[in-house]
């Protein structure tokens, strides 16, 4: 099988973080910050050292790292962790349901409400203009995909910060996409919370992610409970990142997190992940052109997008998904978990085909790949 | 005279304030409280080899969040 379904999750995991994985399921696998014997500390400096990585990719404070299930409860906590009663909040036309669904069941239940501004994948000033209009007096914050997970759309994010800022709103991005292959200091281009998944970008297991935040932001804990501090007090510790973890943390997996950015560091980083994939995606892009009837979606995104959404004639996205499955491809098609993105492209009738190469794929399986959709185009079938 | 630490509500800022110290060539250990506040309940104690309010300067300094110093009691 080859794999170019790496925005779902990264695959094959580099053999490093397989191994830490084991390692410390075998040798160091007790409750962190629970214990004072020695395999306790060794789990609770194995846990801080993590923290400490990614505090120092992202470029935030270390006590501003929380760890997560996924990317998806990262957004929860910070979208309901940040909002009050009726706050109004503006969001992207491209966001992933992991956004739209916490705020539409806010909305729904009159808590706060939200807008979407439009955005426009050729003018990053029109798209920051088009948020700008729909500021009001109430709204509390601008909440965004940094890079579309159907489409490669890479959001003007900086840009947005300065509009969050200037308007003395909170500035959110999912990073779902874009971590581990896109730069994103938190420092730099002055984003207040990052919602990163631990299983893409940056290589680390399943059940893994994390929200980063800044100091302008004290998210409320939407779980409480243990924590390893302040035990005989009710109210949950003040302290960050015990206020936002409660209960025993996936370890093994953080740790795997943490071997997984070690190994992209090791690979030349983020610079270096990015251009081989964007590399891959424009011998793609040029070639799926010269296949008669194949639309690709690649209007809609920058030279150096990452991945590619595409279809084949009027065949279902999921059938010819199905039918590369029988060539020997893993691609993801559908509507991606995405429903906003695919009104504002106009795909929800057939949904897209999704290629996303990851650093283990070569130039080779694209080809291969393309002539493989070739066939599926001219109605050849698998045996 | 019993030795002093200071005292964490938890382990990130505990260990942040470790890093700090021993960045700086100050020797200290960081273990949970031994003797964890009864209202409380569980927090950690960082045990500096040296003078602990010039430690406690410099992470005050660095913006670590701390519940100040406190002094090992006598074990009966």
């Amino acid at each position: 099988m080859i794999y170019l379904d790496n925005a779902a999750t990264t695959f094959p995991k580099p053999a490093c973080v397989i191994c830490a994985v084991s390692d410390f399921m075998k040798s160091a696998a007790a409750n962190p910050g629970r214990g004072s014997h020695a395999l306790s500390i060794r789990a609770s400096y194995a846990l801080f050292e993590s923290r400490a990585l990614l505090a120092e990719f992202f470029h935030t404070d270390v006590s501003r790292v929380a760890f997560t299930m996924n990317c998806t409860q990262a957004i929860n906590f910070a979208l309901k962790g940040c909002l009050q009663k009726g706050d109004h909040v503006i969001i992207s036309s491209l966001e992933h349901n992991a956004v739209y669904r916490p705020l539409f069941r806010m909305q729904q239940d009159g808590f706060v409400t939200f807008d979407v501004a439009e955005v426009d994948p050729n003018d990053d000033g029109r798209t920051v203009r088009n948020f700008e209009k729909l500021i009001r007096e109430t709204t509390k914050m601008i909440f965004c995909t940094h890079v579309s997970n159907v489409f490669g759309t890479e959001l003007p994010i900086a840009s947005l910060a300065r509009l969050a800022h200037k308007h003395g709103l909170v500035f959110g991005v999912d990073a779902a996409q874009s971590a581990g292959c896109y730069r994103l200091n938190m420092e730099d281009m002055g984003i207040d919370l990052v919602c990163v998944p631990g299983h893409k970008g940056l290589f680390g297991p399943m059940g893994t992610g994390v929200l980063l935040f800044g100091d302008q932001v004290s998210p409320a804990p939407i779980l409480e409970g243990g924590t390893g501090s302040l035990s005989l007090q009710a109210e949950q510790p003040e302290e960050y990142p015990d206020r936002l973890e409660s209960g025993t943390l996936n370890l093994p997996g953080i740790v795997g997190l943490a071997a997984g950015l070690r190994f992209l560091r090791s690979i030349g980083g983020v610079d270096a992940v990015h251009e081989r994939e964007a590399e891959l995606i424009r011998v793609l892009k040029s070639d799926l052109h010269a296949i008669r009837g194949v639309k690709v979606y690649d209007r809609v995104q920058k030279d150096n997008a990452t991945l590619l959404s595409f279809n084949i004639g009027r065949l279902q996205s999921e059938e010819a998904a199905r039918q590369l499955s029988g060539f020997g491809f893993a691609v993801r098609a559908g509507y991606h978990c995405a429903a906003l993105a695919h009104r504002s492209m106009n795909t929800t009738d057939p949904g897209t085909i999704r290629v996303s190469p990851g650093v283990f794929s070569t130039k080779q399986q694209m080809k291969n790949f393309i002539f493989y959709v070739n066939q599926i185009a001219l109605g050849k079938k698998v045996c | 005279m019993n030795p002093s630490y200071i005292k964490f509500a938890a382990q990130t800022p505990g260990e942040q304030a470790l890093r700090l110290l021993r960045s700086k060539g100050i020797a200290a250990t960081l273990q949970k409280n031994p003797h964890p506040n009864q209202k409380e309940g569980c927090s950690y104690a960082l045990f500096v080899r040296g003078n602990t309010q010039n430690a406690l300067a410099l992470i005050e300094r660095a913006g670590i969040r701390h519940r100040g110093i406190e002094t090992l009691r006598e074990e009966r």
